[in-house]
């Protein structure tokens, strides 16, 4: 089969592919996904994709399985070992184009493996559905076996700058160029390191932090939080004071708009409007009362003045007092009120024709007409 | 933003987080030196301590707490110690500067609630909690105690869901600490 017919089978089957690399398995496929080429594999009697298909989707997606082994490619190292003292006795050429083939190979697998590396970790730090505790030991394992393959690398980057060079000019060049390439690598095998180790301190850190917030919310619960207490009394003064809520003048907010969504608040609300049937005849309390007629009174002054004119009292307050345009105040008890202004007005508009005694009469100045 | 408007924030009892974007005017006011040690001193004058540590901000007192100040203390702390306990037991790893949903919080919760009932013990004790057959209700009066006290924020006000994590939880995580390292101590 070629290359070009295995795609197009691969496109043909996409569904199938697609189920099985979700997890599904087949008890029955077509004939040409299981003979032609692997790409099922039979596990129990039912068919699933085959691990190189997984492992060609997973590097092609940048996923990496979680069981997955990060490579040391030390063998890859020896095979170069190997084939450098065959070429150092031999002198044979195609001794040196297997070796330079087998140099691009692992620089491309270490770069391939950096990719994963990245990928495992940002499964890990975002991973929200293992337990606390699996995660601490899945960052702690990956961050051992980085730890291993920094030791590794760095054995290998000894091999690949030193040991392998001087035997031909070309094969050095290459050896030059991947040794430039593989230092970003190398600088982010150690930040994975650092940044997985982080990781750890602060996942272990939250796992002390929840312990402890268990056992003191058992002890809130039962009451039996005597240590909480005086710790917080003794020490009041570090801590956030509590400001008591003022409660005069609070106006109850408006409702949200879930809360008036609220099944609740539905309920609640058909219950405040409920519609009452009411008798056609039913004796109706009368809400209305019959108002009360309001009389306006008012002093015909000109009337007071042109009596006192003639009269020319000696006593202008008491003469106002009796008159009946004052009298008539009576009934309210407010005649000696309006006597009074009445009096202010006269005494104030004919000062030639008032004389002011020295005495006072009901603690009004005595004030007569001349 | 001047220190009579920061005394009126902070006055409330309110914690102020450095990643709050609600009070984010204040709290890059309180992140100046000059304003901080300024505001201190006023504060000190009328018996109270700005305290700013750890990302987060608050006011506390001097002087001696009255009965029903310490009763009040008390019963804020416990409940807010607990109301994070809760968080937490809900999502493990949940930290200042995380980000919940609303919607999946309540799916966790039934999850948990199924395999450890006792969750619901730590929803019943709130005094708030009123309706304690509503799940979903109680939840929502969850979040929006988290956000009255300052721990919790919504993200945006146009997605409802969305809620941060905000710098004072570690507050209560260190006291939380405090007592246990006490007992431990002892």
């Amino acid at each position: 089969m070629k290359h070009i017919e295995l795609i197009q089978l691969l496109y043909q089957h996409r569904d199938i592919i697609d189920k099985a690399f979700m997890g599904e398995s087949f008890d029955d496929l077509p004939k040409e996904l299981v003979k032609d080429v692997p790409i099922f594999q039979k596990v129990a009697k039912k068919y699933e994709l085959s691990e190189a298909y997984f492992e060609f989707a997973n590097t092609m997606l940048k996923r990496v399985d979680a069981n997955y082994r990060f490579g040391d490619y030390n063998e890859e190292i020896k095979l170069l070992i190997e084939l450098k003292e065959i070429y150092q006795e031999t002198t044979d050429k195609t001794i040196l184009a297997r070796m330079k083939s087998a140099v691009k190979t692992l620089y491309k697998k270490i770069e391939q493996r950096d990719t994963l590396i990245n990928s495992r970790i940002n499964d890990i730090v975002n991973d929200n559905e293992l337990s606390i505790e699996l995660i601490i030991k899945e960052a702690q394992d990956i961050d051992d076996r980085i730890g291993e393959l920094i030791i590794a690398h760095s054995e290998n980057l000894k091999i690949l700058g030193t040991e392998l060079r001087g035997l031909e000019n070309s094969f050095d060049e290459i050896l030059v160029d991947i040794r430039l390439d593989l230092i970003p690598l190398t600088q982010n095998i150690h930040t994975y390191n650092e940044k997985l180790s982080d990781f750890i301190l602060r996942t272990q850190k939250r796992k002390r932090e929840n312990k402890q917030l268990m056992a003191i919310a058992n002890k809130i619960i039962k009451e039996q939080d005597h240590e909480l207490k005086a710790m917080l009394l003794s020490n009041h003064q570090l801590y956030l004071h509590t400001f008591k809520e003022n409660k005069r003048g609070l106006v109850k907010s408006f409702p949200e708009p879930y809360e008036l969504k609220r099944e609740s608040f539905l309920e609640l609300l058909v219950k405040s409007l409920e519609i009452k049937r009411v008798e056609k005849k039913a004796i109706v309390s009368k809400p209305y009362e019959k108002s009360q007629d309001v009389i306006f009174k008012s002093i015909n002054i000109k009337r007071i003045e042109k009596d006192i004119c003639n009269s020319k009292p000696q006593n202008i307050f008491e003469y106002i007092l009796s008159h009946d345009e004052i009298q008539k105040f009576k009934p309210e008890n407010q005649e000696k009120i309006y006597a009074f202004k009445t009096y202010l007005t006269i005494v104030q508009n004919y000062r030639d024709n008032v004389v002011l005694e020295s005495n006072y009469l009901n603690n009004v100045k005595v004030a007569k007409w001349i | 933003m001047d220190i009579a408007k920061a005394f009126e924030i902070l006055s409330q009892g309110k914690i102020i987080s450095a990643n709050s974007s609600k009070y984010s005017e204040l709290a890059n006011m309180l992140l100046n030196d000059s304003f901080f040690e300024e505001f201190k001193e006023t504060l000190n004058l009328i018996g109270y301590r700005l305290i700013g540590e750890d990302g987060y901000y608050y006011i506390a007192k001097k002087g001696k707490l009255t009965q029903g100040e310490q009763q009040l203390f008390i019963d804020k702390n416990k409940e807010l110690i607990l109301a994070i306990a809760l968080l937490r037991q809900l999502y493990p790893r949940l930290d200042r500067g995380g980000v919940i949903h609303f919607l999946q919080v309540v799916s966790q919760y039934v999850n948990i609630q199924k395999e450890n009932g006792s969750i619901k013990d730590k929803l019943s004790y709130f005094s708030w909690n009123k309706n304690k057959d509503d799940e979903k209700e109680i939840l929502e009066h969850f979040f929006k105690y988290l956000e009255k006290n300052n721990i919790l924020e919504k993200e945006s006000e146009n997605i409802s869901d969305k809620y941060r994590v905000l710098n004072s939880i570690s507050y209560y995580l260190s006291i939380v600490e405090s007592v246990e390292k006490g007992d431990n101590d002892a």
